[in-house]
């Protein structure tokens, strides 16, 4: 890990450790989502998996039926306990030992989200997908947001389709010159 | 002067992968035949586009599906053994462009910079790009600059000799266009029923993750109409 990033990944497993402890799950989605802005800035995948497990967290707690299942307090226990020892090697500068734990973590997510039959088959693949494309929205190429996020293109490109972000246009260049560009391109004008 | 069936258009994966989404690749084929020139994709381009398909359960069938354009020729490999050396500098350039908080943010990697060089490089060539970031870093700098501050929410520092060396060589790439824009060029080679069809052709790469807003595809409609 950059350890220039180590303060806000601190911050960032600080403020899960509260939201859940304090049953305040709907705050999860906001600290995913924060963690993006660092991810882009320092562009290291092992800040996309912190990001990951969070928001797949938040996609499990959201939904009643899972967030009172009777084996949740166990698992939300577990959680609590591996995010206040992945705060500690981060503390003790330890990154190989917290990147490891985070992927132990990521695994027990998928783990659990199976055994409570959640309705998202691959959890984890799906934050993926999901913070990729908030990757995406922050201005990366999407070359970019793959690479961070261990998805590919054919990943990414449907789940932004489904969101705003292209909704903001790319430049001023009118429709009837893109037009034009097609007939000039193709020979339109000899053909039709 | 060059030969108007010498043209090329660049394909970046982005571009394949909507049509092939779509099920618009049919469209494709047809519109390669009313096209004096080729088609190509880089190396890079191959390994975003067909590789990692044919990696996943999910995208594997769409990723025959543009194997076999490559074999019926539709499509054609580009080397980038040449262009390599470029392609690393011009990501280099790219990648220095913009700094936030004091840091360059890297912001293309090398499938999409490999069909921006390849179309800089070569004569008579179009680049097709579906997705926005590069898009806008050929068409609209500034504007690239704003978004970035609006979502970072702080001022983004523009490395002013890498933007103007950009620029420079961006000014000789033609106007990109998107899979939406092949889709048009399908109607106006009459290779679509209907205008309606136009219509649902262009949503659905919209939805595929091609960067078309609703504003453009309504005045694609509205001037196509007339």
């Amino acid at each position: 890990m950059r350890p220039e990033a180590v303060n806000d990944v601190i911050n960032a497993i600080d403020e899960t450790i509260n939201a859940l402890k304090n049953k305040r799950h709907a705050e999860l989605h906001a600290i995913s989502n924060h963690i993006i802005h660092i991810i882009t800035i320092y562009q290291d995948p092992d800040l996309v998996d912190l990001a990951v497990a969070i928001y797949a967290l938040d996609k499990i707690m959201e939904t009643e039926r899972f967030r009172t299942h009777p084996k949740m307090p166990e698992f939300e226990k577990f959680i609590i306990r591996n995010f206040e020892s992945a705060k500690e090697l981060l503390l003790a500068k330890k990154f190989d030992a917290y990147e490891s734990l985070i992927r132990t973590i990521l695994s027990n997510i998928e783990g659990f989200s199976k055994t409570i039959k959640f309705y998202i088959e691959d959890v984890i693949h799906f934050a993926r997908i999901k913070k990729g494309t908030k990757i995406y929205e922050h201005g990366v190429s999407l070359g970019k947001a793959t690479e961070l996020t261990r998805t590919s293109k054919w990943d990414l490109l449907p789940s932004i389709g489904e969101t705003l972000i292209h909704e903001f246009p790319v430049s001023e260049l009118p429709i009837e010159k893109r037009l034009a560009q097609i007939n000039l391109l193709f020979n339109f004008k000899k053909k039709v | 002067m060059a030969n108007k069936k010498d043209k090329k258009i660049f394909f970046d994966s982005s571009t394949l992968i909507s049509m092939a989404i779509s099920c618009a690749l049919p469209i494709f084929e047809k519109l390669k035949d009313c096209f004096e020139g080729d088609f190509y994709i880089t190396d890079s381009v191959y390994r975003e586009t067909i590789d990692r398909a044919l990696q996943s359960v999910r995208f594997r069938y769409e990723g025959y599906r543009i194997l076999k354009l490559l074999e019926k020729g539709v499509l054609k490999q580009y080397s980038e053994k040449n262009i390599r050396p470029k392609v690393q500098n011009e990501m280099n350039l790219l990648n220095r462009i913009f700094y936030v908080y004091n840091k360059p943010l890297k912001i293309v990697q090398i499938g999409e910079v490999s069909a921006i060089v390849a179309s800089l490089y070569e004569k008579n060539t179009w680049l097709a790009i579906d997705e926005r970031t590069a898009r806008m870093l050929i068409e609209n700098l500034d504007g690239l600059k704003s978004w970035l501050g609006d979502k970072f929410h702080t001022n983004i520092k523009v490395n002013n000799s890498a933007a103007s060396d950009w620029k420079e060589h961006s000014e000789k790439l033609p106007v990109c266009i998107r899979s939406a824009e092949l889709a048009v060029a399908a109607w106006e080679a009459g290779l679509l029923e209907n205008l309606d069809q136009l219509y649902g052709l262009l949503w659905a790469l919209k939805f595929s993750g091609c960067a078309i807003t609703e504003s453009e595809i309504n005045s694609y409609i509205k001037m196509l109409r007339r």
